[in-house]
């Protein structure tokens, strides 16, 4: 076991509140409407709301697995506690490619954006060059900057982006929304399963949570930024669902962009720039915490100090986003994604609790026995 | 600094081993001067700067005494003299570095001829010849409110705090510091407020401080700061007294350094940096509004100028129809992309304030008129520069110039550059990636070990009761709690808070 954490190191309780909305909201915010809408048409709300309650259980059961790590732990320690070195190191490892996939993937998807909307001519590398760095400026301060990081994250988007996406309500029309209850419970499943990748990024937890002060009071904090997260995605798909029909939204990419373009005022247009610009404040906190995370974990599972990894796996993540150029390829990434944070948040967890708990079960009835 | 550093060389010497070496080595100085004379028996020698000490203290005190009064007693040590010489705290010490000290800083010598090795010490210094008596604070001026400020006499500073905090809680520590200027530092708390641990690493960092020469508190400042690659001042210092006042009763330190009018505080937070003293003594309404107009016009100082070069760069489509109609007709004849604009303009502008800081009062309004319209005018009419961008540039100007503490306008002067070339390469992406690199920046600073950004992160919502508004008396009986002060209250909130019913 690693020594603890220094308590000058440590935040309070309540900052887990933005950590994990910052996390869970970030470029899926901009498109995920059209593949919901795709499966569960005017009911796609309710898919929102069944995911995000999924996303509660998980959190809760991510919490009452954490409390099992020894002394409060990370998953990498719980790794090695109940598997032993050399398949606790195994598994530790695919947590490693899974933090630097999410920032890999939401660094590609920003990007493509920018590449989109704004900039198609300006070469790629430009863009991650400076996220990069600005991810190596955060990341080497310590995770205290990078949770500071996700404060700004959500404070100013949510002052300066969230009240224009009420704008386009001068055009809604409300008889979108029936009728109410016309998809199955199947289509809803399948339509909440497109929401997985709009609320992962609580996994960090798993690597950040000895970094909490008095860590089991924070649950409620975790359970406040992810009911705040449903919020956010249930004002935006509602929005949507009253301001597009149902064949016009399968034809839009990115429909919170298009509804940024709504609003008006005397001397600025096409606020879409605005918002696109200001994202770089939801994305950046995102990499710096996954990439804090995948350091973190290279950290405890090889004793390698995380200064010297961290540029190593910049320098990949940067030679990456040269190879990733086309639009399907990431499209095809964010799959990935999205397919190894389900198997890791829904079935990896809750069987690894299990585990532990069947493992802690016969150490009690062993000790209890002589 | 590097160029002092031959006095140092000499500073290494070995020390002189008795008096007689320590006189001799004085000798060389023309205003030092030695008096010996004979009187009742006794044979003395007075030796003293003629530059430092105060001639009247000299005669009238001194000699009048001591050629008066010994000769009644025959058998006077230098011990006694306090009883003969009218002049507090007499010191008799064999220690000739201490002595080399006490001459060097204005005080007198007396010797007597049987105790070789000793000598009496008696400050009479001319503290403030060639100093000023009393300073307006004209560089941080309030409409309201007391004018007056700190001046380099740091004796008359402490007087000027001591008067207004009349507690016996308010604690004064000097020390010395600088190997050449041994300069009196005066660290000011208040017992009992101030948190204990910021005193001691105050402490600490002054003391193991090693410099030659400390002109002013900005070269503390520098010292003492936790990061110097920062633009960002990482402590308050101003010449106010009711601002240095205010700091010590919400739990902050004060640092006094002889020769400096300025007080240095700390820890600071950046929100510190745009309170004004005015804000307090003006009705809560008004102070608020004017906080408020000052965080604008920081935000409008960085933001403005980059702004303008984003969107006439790479966003032009987010212009409205009507206002292109203008824009176009200022910029017809502008030969330059908008990035070289706004940078020949806001050179011109940071030359005209460097320059209206280096001359002389009257001559710099004059540099101000003919710069600010002439060279202005001219620069639209040759077409080197749009008439809006002319506009732009100097509100931003004009804007930066509302935050009351100097060294922090200056941070401001200076951030909006690399803003613009962000703006420049990547138009409005690259402006908020500057403001991201600002926000981890600011993250990272910390001020005596406190986070530079309290109390907005960490996040402390109680303490907000006086940053951006500035509430009113009834609320901000609380010292601000991030400081993690030893008391919690400044007065007693339930009688601020008592309220009447209606026709009571």
């Amino acid at each position: 076991m690693k020594q603890a954490i220094q308590e000058r190191f440590l935040i309070s309780p309540f900052l887990v509140f933005f950590v994990i909305h910052a996390t869970q909201v970030g470029v899926g915010a901009l498109n995920f409407q059209r593949p919901l809408m795709k499966e569960a048409g005017q009911d796609a709300w309710m898919a929102v709301l069944m995911a995000g309650l999924a996303a509660h259980v998980l959190i809760w059961l991510m919490y009452r697995l954490l409390s099992h790590s020894p002394s409060g732990g990370d998953l990498v320690s719980l790794h090695e506690q109940y598997f032993g070195r050399w398949i606790g190191g195994v598994l530790s490892l695919g947590l490693l490619f899974y933090y630097a996939l999410a920032a890999f993937m939401v660094l590609q998807s920003y990007i493509e954006i920018i590449k989109v909307w704004v900039f198609p001519l300006i070469g790629v590398w430009q863009f991650s060059l400076v996220f990069l760095l600005l991810t190596y400026y955060a990341v080497s301060g310590g995770f205290r900057v990078v949770v500071g990081l996700c404060v700004w994250g959500v404070v100013i988007p949510l002052l300066t982006i969230f009240p224009m996406v009420f704008f386009p309500l001068e055009y809604a029309q409300y008889r979108n929304l029936l009728p109410v209850f016309d998809h199955s419970f199947g289509q809803l499943a399948k339509a909440s399963k497109e929401m997985v990748l709009q609320y992962l990024g609580f996994e960090m937890l798993l690597m950040y949570y000895p970094f909490l002060k008095n860590a089991p009071s924070s649950q409620k904090w975790a359970h406040a930024a992810n009911a705040f997260t449903m919020f956010i995605y249930f004002v935006l798909i509602l929005i949507s669902v009253v301001f597009y029909n149902k064949e016009q939204i399968q034809h839009i990419t990115w429909p919170t962009l298009t509804l940024a373009k709504i609003p008006e005022v005397p001397f600025i247009e096409r606020m879409e720039y605005i918002v696109i610009s200001i994202y770089v404040l939801v994305v950046v906190p995102i990499i710096t915490l996954s990439v804090w995370a995948a350091t973190r974990v290279v950290k405890q599972l090889f004793a390698v100090q995380q200064r010297r990894s961290l540029p190593v796996l910049l320098a990949c993540l940067f030679v990456g986003t040269l190879f990733f150029q086309e639009k399907t390829d990431i499209e095809q990434l964010t799959q990935w994604t999205a397919k190894a944070g389900f198997y890791l948040v829904a079935v990896y967890v809750p069987l690894l609790y299990v585990y532990v708990w069947m493992a802690e079960k016969v150490k009690k009835a062993l000790q209890q026995k002589p | 600094m590097g160029w002092f550093s031959f006095w140092k060389k000499k500073k290494k010497r070995p020390a002189q081993r008795n008096l007689s070496q320590l006189w001799e080595k004085l000798r060389q100085s023309s205003d030092f001067v030695e008096v010996s004379f004979v009187v009742g028996g006794k044979e003395l020698s007075i030796y003293y700067f003629d530059s430092l000490v105060d001639p009247q203290v000299l005669q009238e005190r001194i000699f009048c005494h001591l050629q008066n009064d010994i000769p009644q007693h025959p058998n006077v040590r230098l011990e006694d003299l306090q009883q003969i010489v009218p002049i507090q705290r007499i010191e008799v010490s064999e220690d000739t570095a201490l002595i080399e000290e006490k001459v060097l800083k204005g005080f007198v010598a007396v010797t007597f001829r049987e105790q070789p090795n000793k000598a009496a010490l008696m400050g009479a210094a001319a503290e403030n010849l060639g100093l000023r008596e009393n300073n307006d604070s004209e560089n941080e001026f309030s409409v309201v409110g007391p004018k007056v400020g700190f001046v380099e006499n740091v004796g008359v500073n402490l007087h000027l705090i001591r008067r207004q905090v009349v507690t016996p809680n308010l604690v004064f520590r000097e020390m010395s510091i600088g190997s050449m200027s041994k300069t009196k530092v005066v660290i000011a708390y208040i017992d009992g407020v101030a948190n204990p641990e910021v005193i001691q690493t105050v402490t600490q960092r002054l003391e193991s401080i090693h410099f030659d020469l400390v002109f002013d508190n900005a070269i503390l400042d520098q010292l003492l700061a936790d990061n110097s690659r920062t633009p960002f001042p990482l402590f308050i210092s101003t010449e106010r007294i009711d601002r240095a006042i205010y700091a010590l009763v919400s739990g902050q330190v004060a640092i006094f350094c002889d020769g400096s009018p300025y007080a240095v505080i700390g820890p600071a937070a950046l929100f510190d940096f745009f309170t004004s003293p005015e804000d307090y003594y003006l009705p809560w309404v008004l102070g608020t509004f004017f906080r408020l107009i000052r965080f604008f016009g920081v935000a409008f100082s960085v933001l403005a100028s980059p702004i303008y070069v984003a969107v006439l760069t790479y966003h032009y489509e987010m212009i409205p129809e009507d206002l292109l109609g203008p824009i176009i007709y200022s910029r017809s004849n502008v030969p330059f992309p908008p990035m070289l604009e706004v940078l020949f303009l806001e050179i011109t502008i940071e030359l005209l304030r460097e320059a209206g800081a280096r001359l002389p009062t009257k001559v710099a309004q004059t540099l101000g008129i003919v710069g600010g319209i002439v060279i202005g005018q001219a620069t639209v009419d040759a077409g080197l520069t749009s008439t809006i961008l002319l506009i732009v540039v100097a509100l931003a100007a004009l804007a930066s110039f509302t935050t009351p503490i100097f060294k922090m306008s200056n941070t401001i002067r200076f951030i909006r550059f690399p803003f613009i070339l962000f703006a420049a390469f990547w138009g409005g992406i690259g402006i908020i990636f500057a403001v991201c690199g600002l926000l981890i920046h600011l993250g990272r600073l910390q001020s005596f070990g406190y986070p530079y950004l309290l109390p907005f992160y960490p996040f402390r919502v109680r303490s907000f009761r006086d940053t951006f508004i500035r509430s009113p008396y009834s609320e901000t009986a609380e010292r601000p709690m991030f400081l993690r002060p030893r008391s919690r209250f400044r007065y007693d909130p339930n009688a601020a808070k008592q309220k009447r019913d209606i026709d009571e």
